[in-house]
């Protein structure tokens, strides 16, 4: 039964479409005026989801420091000699194209929608990957595109005013840090307790030293009246420097890293040890001044509004 | 002052805006802004009330964050009747912001115990009162979106690209601002958790509202108020949808249930 009403939904619409006359050229020129900006977007998802089923899961971990410094900086200047060269040719114009935006804005939102409805906690190495999106080629590769978008957008209309250069260049800045830093952004674990800690473990169980030893020197936990954990304090000892941590004050280790209480000894009233986190991210910096320049963007985008948009047009 | 007397306070805020909305509807300018204000005022009391009770703001269950988001709803009506002149604007975020206030009076969600330390952060009252505050704009922004598929017309469409623009402005600063708390309490920027995602996707479907209204100018009502409509669709579920998804079991961003 279920495939007789597809049949004749299919069979409705090719018979319309069979009898169309003005329609028809109509049609094919809209579907090839999409095709235009939609096709290579659909080509790189496919090429991502061909290297995926051939190679397996992207190779986060070897694209660790200087490799993602190298091909950050060698993409740009590609892209950059590449603009300044051929400004009119194919793949510029395809790159520094509205439309092309708003293809890949799709596409990605596609990739979002996936994220958010699927569970991710499956293993990377399977294809399509959708269990690990992530760290699947077509995402990456698709983020890629996204922002060499972005970076010739920003060279071909680098005259358009404040309001749109901090905006761009503010979610490129991000995402580079995002995408580029994901090699070397590491988070280690340690379990605390009186007695000194040198080492720590990595989510995928390797082991790193700590620059100084770790001990517990006291724990506090605040309750309200009724009862409820209202704050907890760790005190720390590091090799005879004292240190307190508390959630959402995270504890400056070097220009990289950076310690945070994540949890403690909830069976004990009078815990015996916390767990700290080590998060290593040494692209935060650029992260952050992405975001921040995204922030004052938005400020303007508020002040001036999209009548400010208007006459810019205009 | 708890949830048991939010009803006073509500009806009277109602029965004031309800006034405001009909008087908007005559075009009754000053008297629509007066009786508006009165109820924005007679609301608010509760809300300062409520913080004052309970210790600490009143932004942390989905049921308090409601409370704020008919607030908003409100207060982003009343500016957009006085700058554009729509005169119905006020009755449908009424609607809106009545269907809210009812869920809080049947479902409070009570919880009057003490913030967790993770919510312990001064980031805490900018990021969540600019979310509210950025939805009841885009909320603004969906109903005239459905006021342009019904009346089958583009003039509501400037309108509504200056609710965007403003809309996305807030929105923008509650995710960046969301981002930089994140990074000081779990030590990311940016995890793909749930709620995550879907502001993701929400911030997403906006951008090509905005890219796809500044590139072709010939851009069809219908896609445009069928964005608009989208994003208000995913701005609900990032705003409480997500707590029902199966795929969002362990999100960082659950505290309701959390002790």
């Amino acid at each position: 039964m279920k495939e007789n009403v597809f049949l004749r939904i299919w069979r409705f619409y090719y018979e319309g479409f069979r009898s169309m006359t003005i329609g028809k050229p109509l049609w094919l020129i809209v579907i090839v005026k999409l095709l235009k900006s939609v096709l290579p977007v659909l080509m790189i998802l496919l090429t991502g989801l061909l290297i995926q089923a051939l190679a397996g899961p992207f190779p986060v971990d070897a694209l660790a420091f200087p490799v993602n410094s190298a091909l950050l900086f060698a993409s740009l200047a590609g892209l950059w000699v590449l603009y300044r060269e051929k400004p009119d040719g194919a793949v510029c114009r395809w790159l520094s194209s509205g439309k092309t935006s708003i293809a890949l804005l799709a596409a990605f939102l596609g990739c979002c929608l996936l994220l958010g409805l699927t569970r991710q906690d499956g293993e990377a190495g399977r294809f399509p990957g959708l269990r690990d999106i992530c760290h699947t080629w077509w995402f990456i590769l698709l983020a890629l595109t996204l922002m060499a978008n972005l970076f010739i957008v920003i060279l071909s209309r680098r005259r358009k005013g404040a309001r749109f250069l901090l905006n761009h260049i503010g979610v490129l800045v991000a995402l580079a840090g995002c995408f580029f830093g994901a090699p070397d952004h590491q988070v280690y674990r340690t379990v605390v307790t009186k007695e000194p800690v040198r080492e720590a473990v990595g989510a995928d169980g390797a082991i790193t030293g700590l620059p100084s030893a770790l001990a517990l020197d006291g724990f506090e936990v605040e309750l309200d009246p009724k009862g409820n954990v209202r704050n907890y304090i760790s005190h720390l000892d590091m090799d005879g420097k004292k240190v307190v941590l508390k959630v959402n004050h995270p504890y400056r280790l070097s220009f990289s890293e950076d310690l945070y209480l994540t949890g403690y000894d909830r069976e004990n009233e009078r815990p015996q040890h916390c767990i700290v986190e080590i998060v290593r991210q040494p692209w935060k910096y650029l992260i952050h001044i992405g975001i921040l320049m995204m922030m004052a963007g938005s400020v303007l985008m508020f002040a001036k509004g999209a009548a400010g948009k208007r006459e810019e047009r205009q | 002052m708890s949830w048991d007397v939010f009803i006073f306070f509500a009806s009277a805020a109602f029965i004031l805006w309800a006034g405001g909305s009909v008087a908007a509807f005559k075009s009754r300018r000053r008297l629509a802004l007066g009786l508006a204000v009165a109820g924005l005022l007679v609301y608010s009391a509760f809300i300062a009330g409520f913080w004052i009770t309970l210790g600490r703001p009143p932004l942390r269950t989905t049921g308090e964050t409601r409370l704020w988001y008919s607030f908003f709803m409100m207060l982003s009506a009343i500016l957009t009747y006085l700058r554009w002149g729509y005169r119905w604007i006020p009755s449908f975020s009424l609607v809106v912001a009545t269907v809210f206030m009812c869920l809080n009076i049947l479902k409070p969600e009570i919880h009057d115990e003490s913030l967790m330390p993770a919510l312990q952060s001064w980031w805490f009252i900018p990021h969540v009162t600019v979310y509210m505050f950025s939805y009841s704009v885009l909320g603004c922004a969906f109903i005239l979106a459905c006021m342009s598929l019904v009346k089958k017309t583009d003039e509501y469409l400037d309108a509504a690209d200056t609710l965007v623009y403003i809309g996305m402005a807030f929105l923008s600063l509650g995710m960046l601002s969301g981002s930089l708390w994140a990074k000081q309490a779990w030590g990311t920027y940016w995890n793909w958790d749930p709620k995550e995602t879907w502001a993701a996707v929400t911030w997403c479907i906006y951008m090509i509202y905005i890219h796809l209204r500044l590139i072709d100018r010939k851009a069809g009502r219908k896609v445009l108020s069928t964005l608009l409509i989208a994003g208000f669709i995913g701005l609900q579920m990032c705003w409480w949808g997500v707590n029902y998804l199966p795929s969002a079991q362990g999100s960082q961003h659950v505290y309701s249930n959390s002790r």
